[in-house]
């Protein structure tokens, strides 16, 4: 399908349309971490948010001179590229503390490496309406920030008219991810991920008009009965999963009906609302956010400790929601919130007799016979 | 180093009140959870323990259990608990110690003698992110309450004021909980009396530090090292500061004698990161043969309550939360290190990289190649981890050691 192509090629070059879009509109690119960055108001400055995800095709030569390797791939591959030269288009960074990793090689970063603007936001771990007003005064300071930076002064309209763009973007990926839902094998798991991906690395409106031109194409498609065995796919917070990964799953007799990758479902689960005040609306975003392993759920922990992991209450939710048969748990290595929520979500997977496989991805370690092997086992399981 | 008039010392008679204190704390807790006279909290090292002192708790610390598991070399055996429940090896070996441990209590398979078991859990973010997470394990296995207080990391262009108000907000609505948990009105007057002792306390703590400015230093930092225990644990009674000051004297009369903890002293040194626990004997063994004193570190930091303010108690608890050492950015945390080789007089640096603790060791090289780019100093990494001995290869630590020595001695020249 030309639009799938399409896609695969823009993710395939992911900073080339950046780079295209600074030299024709002599704009502002600034790079952000993943996950949860506010886009909307880099995208309301009138710059251009690119997410960086480091590089799985290259080995990490420089990175690991500067940080040790048991920092996850995302972060060593991001600080290769950087000292490699990919990022030399960017005019800014800005991050989010996810985790501890991404604080202190951000921090590193800044000092080591620093470009003309440099933002960190803290964004409070606890939920509770004591993080509120912080969250705010940080929305703020990162609008002041930008607007001293682009000389753009960030109104609400132009918020407003952003988080529109970005929200009609991610209610197009959530039908999308219905009619994979619906007529599995529609899109390949791989191609879901490009679509999504490419959408944090360009021009949201450009994208917005190939999703839409993606839409009609796959709406007029005619989809056979797909045979094969619907499972969830969760796991890589920040960047996205291996495509060989993702074909070899779905070679193996399974289809991935839906996902909570970053570069996936948990990137489009929710909106900003538009109808409110735009700072308090990403309050609001990020308070009644989608249960993450990177937030700690306050009123959980203070009264009968019933519900101790609401991200695996979310995962079941899904695999409930779509009917799938398994979970395919991808993990990163050395990504510390998920190690230590997977025991707990292995735990209630277990109490509700749902299957489920756990693949460690490294890039460069492992033979994909070996993960071929476990995922045919897997399969057969179901 | 001038060496002649130097004296060798015996051990601090320190060391022996530090052991009673200690004994005292523990014993105290077991019988606390035979009688249940008081609720048993188990806290975080930076979180505002004050305000369960001032509700008449009984504190724990599993960060400190974990340095004892350690360096009784039984962590291990915690750690392999954690990993056949499904935890990743790499995660932190204190979060492992802590659950490994947890598990073993409860499943009969205790290795160590255990914490008195908790009633209530705190934990604050303000060493690290991922240990709000270590402290929903424990409350997953206690099934006990869990408060966490948010403490956002000092950014540069953020307000300050901004979070110790975050903070202190929180601490509100801590004490809050805890009124309706225990049944009990909260004593603003009994914390003023808690904050005042703990702030005698951090005093007296801070003045222990100094006593290593004096060149020759009157002792290591492995004989100071353990003394961090009262000022984290004891530091709401009179006891803590009486200890200091006691120790203080000590200290004073060997710089007055000019008595030194060892034989052929020559250079003074920094470490970088938390201790290997396991190691303390060998590496203390190994950095004496070198002629290398370990004088001081910004681990200490971590134990310092500097801005408690008994005029102010629950403001001044608010702040010490909010900016503690390790919520600095990575930019003062080194202009402070390089502050801390001036005033000590620092001839080198040993960094400590900790394999399963992302927060002390990323920016290890960073801050490493500031001191050396400002001063020319020296500097070494070592590799390890906190209380998991599998990480540890010492002869290849001993050969970066000596290899330091080796360029200590040849600038000398």
């Amino acid at each position: 399908m030309k639009t799938l192509t399409r896609f695969k090629e823009l993710f395939e070059h992911p900073y080339q349309a950046a780079s295209e879009w600074k030299l024709h509109n002599k704009g502002k690119v600034i790079g952000t971490l993943p996950m949860y960055f506010p886009d909307e108001i880099i995208y309301a400055a009138g710059a251009l948010p690119v997410t960086l995800f480091g590089n799985d095709n290259e080995p990490i030569t420089l990175g690991d001179k500067h940080l040790m390797t048991n920092a996850c791939h995302q972060v060593r591959s991001s600080f290769d590229c950087l000292l490699k030269g990919h990022f030399d288009f960017l005019d800014g960074m800005a991050a989010l503390h996810v985790c501890d990793q991404v604080r202190f090689f951000f921090e590193v970063w800044h000092l080591d490496h620093p470009f003309p603007f440099f933002h960190e936001m803290w964004r409070p771990y606890k939920l509770h309406d004591t993080s509120r007003s912080l969250l705010e005064n940080e929305l703020i300071r990162l609008i002041s920030a930008l607007e001293e930076f682009t000389n753009n002064k960030i109104t609400p309209e132009a918020l407003k008219n952003s988080i529109d763009i970005y929200n009609r973007s991610r209610a197009m990926m959530r039908k999308l991810n219905q009619l994979r839902s619906e007529a599995p094998g529609i899109i390949s798991a791989q191609d879901m991920v490009h679509v999504v991906a490419t959408a944090l690395l360009m021009p949201r409106e450009e994208h917005n008009q190939l999703l839409e031109q993606l839409l009609t194409e796959l709406e007029s498609t005619a989809s056979a009965e797909d045979k094969r065995i619907r499972v969830i796919a969760v796991g890589h917070p920040c960047d996205p999963p291996d495509d060989e990964l993702l074909q070899l799953i779905e070679d193996q007799g399974l289809v991935i009906v839906d996902d909570d990758f970053f570069t996936g479902g948990r990137y489009f689960a929710e909106d900003i609302d538009a109808k409110k005040d735009p700072v308090k609306a990403f309050v609001d975003y990020y308070m009644d956010s989608i249960p993450c392993t990177t937030y700690h759920y306050a009123d959980n922990w203070k009264g009968e400790i019933n519900n101790t992991s609401p991200y695996a209450e979310y995962i079941i939710d899904k695999v409930k929601k779509g009917q799938a048969a398994g979970v395919v748990v991808l993990r990163l290595m050395y990504c510390d919130p998920l190690d230590l929520e997977f025991v707990l979500l292995k735990n209630r997977l277990n109490e509700e007799n749902i299957s489920y496989l756990s693949l460690f991805t490294e890039s460069g370690t492992g033979s994909s016979e070996a993960l071929r092997t476990r995922i045919q086992a897997f399969a057969e399981t179901l | 180093m001038e060496t002649k008039e130097w004296k060798v010392g015996a051990r601090l008679e320190s060391q022996k009140r530090l052991g009673g204190l200690i004994a005292d704390h523990y014993k105290s807790a077991r019988e606390i959870e035979i009688t249940r006279e008081k609720p048993v909290a188990w806290v975080s090292t930076m979180a505002p323990a004050e305000i369960l002192w001032a509700m008449d708790f009984c504190v724990q610390y599993p960060e400190a259990y974990a340095a004892t598991s350690g360096a009784r070399h039984v962590a291990h055996g915690h750690c392999e608990i954690t990993e056949q429940r499904g935890y990743e090896h790499h995660l932190c070996t204190y979060c492992r110690n802590s659950i490994g441990a947890t598990i073993g209590v409860q499943e009969g398979m205790e290795i160590f003698e255990p914490l008195a078991k908790p009633d209530f859990l705190l934990v604050t973010n303000n060493t690290c992110i991922l240990i709000t997470k270590w402290w929903e394990h424990l409350s997953h296995y206690w099934k006990v309450p869990l408060v966490s207080i948010d403490c956002p990391v000092l950014l540069p262009g953020m307000d300050e004021r901004e979070a110790v108000k975050h903070v202190k907000s929180q601490c509100l609505d801590l004490i809050r909980f805890l009124e309706n948990f225990t049944g009990k009105k909260f004593d603003y007057d009994k914390l003023q009396e808690v904050v005042t002792n703990a702030k005698n306390s951090s005093d007296n703590y801070r003045g222990m530090l100094e006593k290593n400015k004096n060149i020759p230093a009157p002792a290591t930092y492995f004989d100071i090292m353990g003394h961090n225990f009262p000022n984290l644990a004891l530091r709401y009674m009179p006891e803590a500061a009486e200890h200091y000051r006691l120790l203080n004297l000590e200290l004073d009369q060997r710089i007055k004698d000019q008595v030194v903890p060892f034989e052929n002293m020559k250079y003074r040194i920094y470490w970088d990161g938390l201790p290997y626990w396991f190691a303390i004997r060998q590496l203390s063994e190994k950095l004496k043969s070198l002629g290398m004193c370990l004088i001081t570190s910004t681990y200490f930091e971590i134990f310092a309550y500097d801005k408690l303010d008994p005029a102010n108690p629950l403001d001044s608890v608010a702040e010490t939360t909010a900016l503690a050492f390790f919520s600095r950015s990575v930019d003062f945390k080194a202009k402070a290190t390089l502050q801390i080789f001036k005033d000590y007089k620092l001839d080198a640096g040993i960094f400590a990289y900790a394999m399963s603790c992302k927060p002390s060791s990323i920016t290890m090289r960073y801050v490493s190649d500031f001191i050396q780019k400002n001063l020319g100093t020296p500097m070494t990494m070592i590799e390890g981890d906190l209380v998991d001995e599998t990480f540890y290869d010492a002869e290849r630590n001993n050969m970066k050691l000596q290899a330091l020595a080796e360029m200590l001695e040849s600038m000398k020249k």
